[in-house]
């Protein structure tokens, strides 16, 4: 897929080479946040889903559950954070200085923000969120200094088009079964510009 | 609620995104043809022959936004020509004495939630969201980051999901939003449900998320089946001891927040920061207030 770089930069804005290894992890553990997207759109939310790593091991996992709940703040990051910091969980807060994040679509603002105060490693994503993105789109909450908590790594691009077309399946169904449905166009999906590799596994 | 009012808090509108922004820069040339480059520059200068030999590049700095207050005018129109179209001055607020006095107990209640809870030994604020129309309180937290070993609840989190578990109590006792028969009026902030008393707010998790600390928390949630409706917390007014932060703003603005009274600012918070209530990127925005007490006591030797 053309969107994934062979470089990837490093904390330290210094050019790291990543290796093929580390790549195809990369693309494993966001078939697996795919795999939640999925679960979030299944069940009529928006779907963006997660998976939060730690020494090559899934320790999180969570995915949109905004209409459920009627709750817009319950996000598939937080749903995820909230589950990994449950009482009985194995999991505690200074693990987050060692878990990196893998989200189908960019964190939001109030996302990103609490990905700093959680302290997280690094966070790896599909694609782009346009209207409400906080670590490139609209803000750079991920990086800007004097915010609470400590800035963190972000990189998109990794199956990019498989997170893209999950969130235009969900509107055009949702325009579809509208009460009033919209104009045709946003009810048609488009796929001809994305290239949707499913077989990579 | 039996609170003692210490004072009048004066509202401050906080200033919106465009009134803040400083003077920002982008380097221009100015020459005689369309150049983009520097390297085309030197080749236009080299082709004008020996009457060039004596030019001088230089850069200058100009404003690339309009300015949007006087300020901002009187200081870029130095460098470069601007237009400046004074605004429809924006009207000082105006509120009738009931809200005023609505507006001013909510502040006087989250000061004394904030400074109990600190003696606890917590460090975050206290919220309370209230209803605009109604001018009544309809829930309320502290900060409870300590209490439930949770770096992310914050007071604002809290009050979200509790107005969010009373709209699906709502819905589970057969109201659907929309769809709710309502005899007596059309006004859907009005329905009349009999408030289901809960110990707690059970979190996805099943662990506690909300145990109410505060005694005269009880009222309010009485209060909280009635005035919550439509969409998340639409329209809703909130009231904080301190400016939230970045993620506590961000959820006010995907819960749709008609206007935000805070008490003590903050460098990192979401709207000195970021002015994350005014933002046109974004696809709602709410007016936020900087309150500060005149308290009477205060003025005393
Ligand atoms: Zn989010
Ligand atoms: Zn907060």
């Amino acid at each position: 897929m053309s969107d994934i770089k062979d470089i990837s930069i490093n904390d330290s804005g210094t050019i790291k080479q990543i290796d093929q290894q580390t790549r195809e992890r990369r693309l494993e553990y966001m078939q697996e946040a795919l795999k939640m997207a999925d679960e979030a759109y299944e069940a009529s939310e928006v779907p963006v889903g997660c998976v939060f790593v730690q020494n090559d091991r899934i320790v999180g996992q969570g995915r949109n559950e905004t209409n459920i709940t009627k709750n817009g703040s319950r996000h598939a990051e937080l749903v995820a954070i909230d589950r990994m910091l449950a009482s009985g969980s194995n999991f505690h807060l200074d693990d987050f200085k060692t878990t990196d994040l893998y989200v189908t679509v960019e964190p939001c603002i109030m996302c990103a923000s609490a990905l700093r105060q959680v302290g997280i490693r690094s966070v790896f994503y599909g694609c782009a969120n346009d209207r409400f993105g906080g670590c490139e789109s609209v803000l750079h909450v991920s990086s800007d200094q004097g915010l609470d908590g400590l800035p963190y790594y972000s990189e998109g691009g990794y199956c990019r088009d498989e997170a893209v077309l999950m969130l235009r399946r969900f509107y055009v169904r949702e325009n579809t079964t509208a009460p009033l449905p919209r104009k045709k166009a946003n009810r048609v999906l488009k796929t001809e510009d994305l290239d949707i590799r499913r077989s990579n596994k | 609620m039996g609170i003692e009012c210490r004072g009048e808090y004066i509202l401050n509108r906080v200033l919106v995104e465009e009134e803040k922004q400083r003077l920002q820069t982008q380097d221009v040339y100015i020459c005689k043809i369309s150049a983009q480059q520097t390297s085309r520059i030197l080749q236009f200068i080299a082709l004008q022959g020996t009457e060039w030999e004596s030019a001088e590049i230089s850069v200058q700095k100009v404003p690339s936004f309009p300015p949007y207050t006087k300020e901002q005018f009187d200081e870029w129109k130095q460098l470069w020509p601007v237009a400046y179209r004074p605004l429809v001055q924006l009207k000082p607020v105006q509120l009738d004495d009931d809200e005023r006095a609505y507006i001013n107990e909510n502040l006087s209640v989250v000061s004394q939630l904030q400074a109990k809870s600190d003696s606890e030994g917590n460090r975050g604020s206290a919220v309370i969201v209230g209803s605009p129309k109604a001018r009544e309180a309809i829930v309320q937290s502290t900060d409870m980051t300590h209490t439930l070993v949770h770096p992310l609840k914050h007071a604002v989190m809290c009050c979200i999901s509790k107005i969010a578990d009373i709209e699906l109590d709502k819905k589970k006792q057969g109201c659907f939003g929309d769809q709710c028969t309502n005899d007596n009026t059309n006004d859907q902030s009005e329905v009349q449900l009999v408030p289901a008393k809960r110990a707690h707010t059970p979190d996805i998790a099943g662990t506690p998320l909300v145990t109410e600390q505060i005694s005269s928390a009880n009222d309010i949630e009485d209060n909280a089946m009635e005035f919550t409706s439509g969409y998340l917390c639409g329209g809703l007014d909130v009231f904080s001891s301190k400016e939230p932060c970045v993620m506590c703003c961000m959820a006010l603005v995907h819960s749709r927040i008609g206007r935000l009274f805070f008490i003590d600012p903050s460098e990192s918070g979401g709207i000195s920061y970021y002015s994350i209530n005014s933002r046109k990127a974004l696809n709602h925005n709410f007016t936020a207030f900087q309150c500060t007490l005149t308290s009477t006591q205060n003025l005393t030797p």
